[in-house]
């Protein structure tokens, strides 16, 4: 697989303009896009979530546009997403959220996932409560366990949307610590962080850095 | 399962209080009114008529009715807030996908739980029936009781649990669809279960008709 998200002549309803850009697999890469809103049309256009007005998309090698819902569902399997706020369900408990894709896809027995998602919770350093609601929980919290939960998934691509906005230096330095790690542990993951501040990512030891406007691509 | 098992408890457990007191009431009113038209002597009678009123219309009816009340607004709502805080795409993104996890168990869910509630609606009544025709009139359970099975046949029953199940798939189905229909402002939230509970009593009235109309020819 030479690229793991791949946009081509992308044309949407919310894009201001044609979007081109090809995030080379296996590797860390930082996109900076023109506008915060983008990144989550750009997360859903990636996903099958939303589709394109004219303009192809290929994310780990399979033709969005053109895959069906269950290809779509099995694809997305493989793709883990760290939303700016934590991608979690408000009326799910902190635990809950977290097992939530391992429980309903039966991945594992119920031994196992609490063990796995002990451990990840330890990893990301989340000191809230399990059975706490997310809107009773801080920004930085809610992102360690959506990040704790990309984890769980061991998926081939994780997109990070925004995920250093807004945090105290030290709470960066922590979740960035984590991600670098994670995305060493395999070699064949690539990692993509979505921002609309290019300084925002000054921190990560991206190996690519791209620009998503217009059609045009730099590296 | 969790979903499902949730959607049950909320719906069937949590408005159990509610069912069992409107239900004595109902019983209790039936019974009054039957009385006070025969007058004494009509003893069969009053256990014939309330399950023709209650067991046939009422409890079905009055029951999903609380049950829009109580559930479909919160099912729209709750949907509706998932849908505009992006919850929905959240679930979608990790391969899950909406119409089996969110959807299904909700209207399985809401089913079983009118199923279930028209059923402790019915006993209730009946049995609330009983209580004051006997402190209030005398009326004694032999002939109460023989009034009651003299007509509750499994044709009665049939149509009875039909309508409820019925009630609860509709009721669900029509709160989910309006709770997902929203778009982006959070002031479609009460709009959408402003429409979820009319479209759902009109519709509660329309299968209601149809299905007595089916049971009749």
């Amino acid at each position: 697989m030479e690229f793991a998200v791949k946009f081509d002549n992308v044309v949407a309803d919310e894009l201001q303009e044609k979007v081109s850009f090809a995030v080379t697999g296996r590797c860390m890469t930082a996109a900076v896009t023109a506008r915060q809103e983008e990144n989550e049309l750009l997360v859903r256009l990636m996903l099958g979530l939303a589709r394109p007005l004219s303009g192809e998309i290929a994310l780990l090698g399979e033709d969005v546009c053109a895959a069906s819902e269950k290809a779509l569902n099995a694809l997305r399997r493989k793709v883990a997403v760290v939303y700016p706020t934590g991608g979690l369900i408000s009326n799910l408990k902190v635990w809950e959220n977290l097992v939530l894709p391992l429980e309903y896809f039966s991945v594992c027995p119920q031994g196992e996932i609490e063990e796995r998602g002990m451990s990840a919770l330890q990893r990301v350093g989340y000191a809230g409560g399990l059975m706490e609601l997310p809107g009773h929980l801080s920004l930085y919290a809610r992102r360690q366990v959506g990040l704790a939960r990309a984890m769980l998934l061991d998926p081939e691509l994780v997109i990070y949307d925004e995920i250093l906005a807004g945090l105290s230096g030290d709470q960066r330095d922590a979740i960035t610590g984590v991600m670098e790690t994670f995305h060493r542990e395999s070699p064949g993951r690539s990692s993509l962080f979505l921002t609309a501040n290019k300084d925002a990512v000054r921190e990560i030891a991206v190996e690519a850095r791209i620009a998503i406007k217009g059609s045009s691509l730099h590296d | 399962m969790s979903v499902y098992l949730r959607q049950v408890y909320f719906t069937g457990l949590e408005a159990l209080k509610i069912i069992m007191v409107t239900a004595l009431l109902i019983g209790t009113v039936v019974i009054t009114q039957i009385i006070s038209i025969a007058g004494g002597g009509s003893e069969s009678l009053t256990g014939k008529v309330i399950v023709w009123i209650v067991v046939r219309e009422l409890a079905p009816l009055l029951t999903s009715m609380i049950v829009v009340a109580r559930s479909g607004t919160a099912i729209a709502a709750e949907l509706a807030q998932m849908k505009i805080a992006g919850e929905i795409d959240y679930l979608e993104s990790l391969g899950i996908p909406c119409a089996t996890y969110l959807i299904m168990p909700r209207i399985l869910g809401v089913a079983t739980a009118v199923l279930l509630l028209t059923v402790y609606f019915e006993v209730a009544a009946v049995l609330g029936g009983f209580l004051v025709a006997t402190l209030g009139w005398h009326v004694p359970w032999e002939q109460y009781s023989q009034g009651v099975f003299s007509v509750l046949t499994m044709s009665e029953l049939a149509a009875s649990l039909a309508k409820s199940a019925l009630f609860g798939l509709f009721i669900a189905a029509i709160c989910c669809r309006q709770g997902l229909s929203v778009g982006r402002s959070v002031t479609q939230i009460p709009q959408a279960a402003t429409r979820a509970v009319m479209q759902s009593l009109f519709l509660l009235f329309l299968i209601d008709g149809v299905v007595s109309l089916f049971f009749l020819l």
